[in-house]
């Protein structure tokens, strides 16, 4: 089931009526791929987009000019958001075509941390997301990775995944995707230890 | 405590903060991070005190990592000196932060015991700060 978009073809750019649209709840935003144009879309339609499918997604657009609509299959290239606030700012939209492989990523999901034997060991995920390369109908929503079999000291890489159907991973086979770590312990002698390093180290002045 | 090894110029001018931190705002490596909202000058002794306290705190398990590095020395002259006679001597180092910076982030641990952490050891800094966490869906949720 794919989402659909509104947008509409605007003719104005810049600053200052970027300014105005996001406060008129509206999202400035490009399609590019096949045709470049500038376009605006309903901010909360793309918080609800994003919350829901993510950026690897394929979506439809639907472009409105004038009495005119036409529908484009897109994936959301980039989402510039603002770092304190986390308000949308705007989108890149990358028009696809429905026969031509498209490089997304996919974000990885750590399953069977509940089936884990408890060994003490800190499962560290250190691969968030994952290039795929497939067409834009085979895009997985996520790429699960089974840690209930993961010992003390022993990591997960891309190559040790079986990638879906029709979908080749781009990232580096060699990539660590999860390890499991011995547990850092914080005990009353490290903890003398630090205090007495940082009451040492807090009067000299930095040489350099 | 942090401390550049070598560095080019022992003295540097202060410099301004203006505008946002796009680069370093999003979480890399951890599940929780705690994220500036205000511009300020973290010393090497505050981020050495955060992080004793998160670490005090976690106790056992969890992994904590540290995102800002003070590269920047500041000087200053010796009490009751009169003016002139050049800049001062190096006197601290400090990390020129922006706001959206993640300053720490945890993994590991429950989100309570990683929220309690980031609070404490935002305590110790001289800005303003949030609790950020890392969602399935590929997005952070911003909280206050």
């Amino acid at each position: 089931m794919e989402a659909i978009l509104t947008a509409s073809i605007r003719e104005e750019t810049g600053k200052g009526i970027a300014n105005k649209l996001r406060s008129a709840g509206q999202l400035p935003a490009v399609l590019y791929g096949k045709d470049n144009l500038v376009i605006t879309l309903n901010t909360r339609e793309v918080q609800k987009f994003l919350a829901t499918y993510g950026t690897s997604q394929l979506a439809q657009v639907n472009l409105v000019k004038g009495k005119k609509s036409s529908k484009r299959p897109v994936l959301i290239k980039e989402v510039q958001v603002d770092p304190v606030k986390g308000d949308l700012l705007h989108v890149d939209l990358y028009e696809v075509s429905m026969d031509t492989k498209v490089t997304v990523s996919v974000p990885i999901v750590l399953v069977g941390q509940e089936e884990r034997q408890n060994d003490g060991a800190l499962v560290d995920q250190l691969l968030y997301e994952v290039e795929v390369s497939c067409l834009p109908t085979e895009i997985p929503k996520r790429i699960e990775v089974d840690v209930s079999k993961l010992a003390m000291n022993q990591s997960i890489a891309v190559q040790d995944i079986t990638p879906p159907k029709d979908v080749e991973f781009i990232t580096a086979l060699d990539e660590v995707v999860v390890t499991a770590i011995p547990p850092r312990v914080e005990t009353t002698e490290t903890g003398a230890k630090a205090e007495a390093e940082d009451e040492a180290e807090a009067a000299p002045a930095p040489e350099a | 405590m942090l401390v550049p090894k070598r560095v080019k110029h022992r003295k540097e001018q202060r410099g301004r903060m203006r505008g946002r931190a796009y680069r370093g705002s999003q979480l890399s490596l951890g599940d929780f991070g705690l994220q500036a909202t205000e511009p300020g000058w973290i010393t090497n002794v505050q981020i050495e005190a955060a992080r004793i306290a998160m670490t005090r705190h976690i106790k056992r398990g969890g992994k904590v990592w540290i995102k800002i590095f003070p590269a920047k020395p500041v000087t200053a002259k010796p009490a009751e000196t009169r003016m002139g006679s050049g800049k001062g001597s190096p006197e601290q180092w400090v990390a020129v932060v922006k706001p959206g910076r993640i300053l720490f982030e945890i993994a590991g641990v429950s989100e309570e015991l990683a929220r309690e952490a980031l609070r404490l050891g935002g305590s110790k800094l001289p800005i303003k700060t949030k609790f950020i966490k890392r969602e399935e869906a590929g997005g952070e949720t911003h909280e206050g």
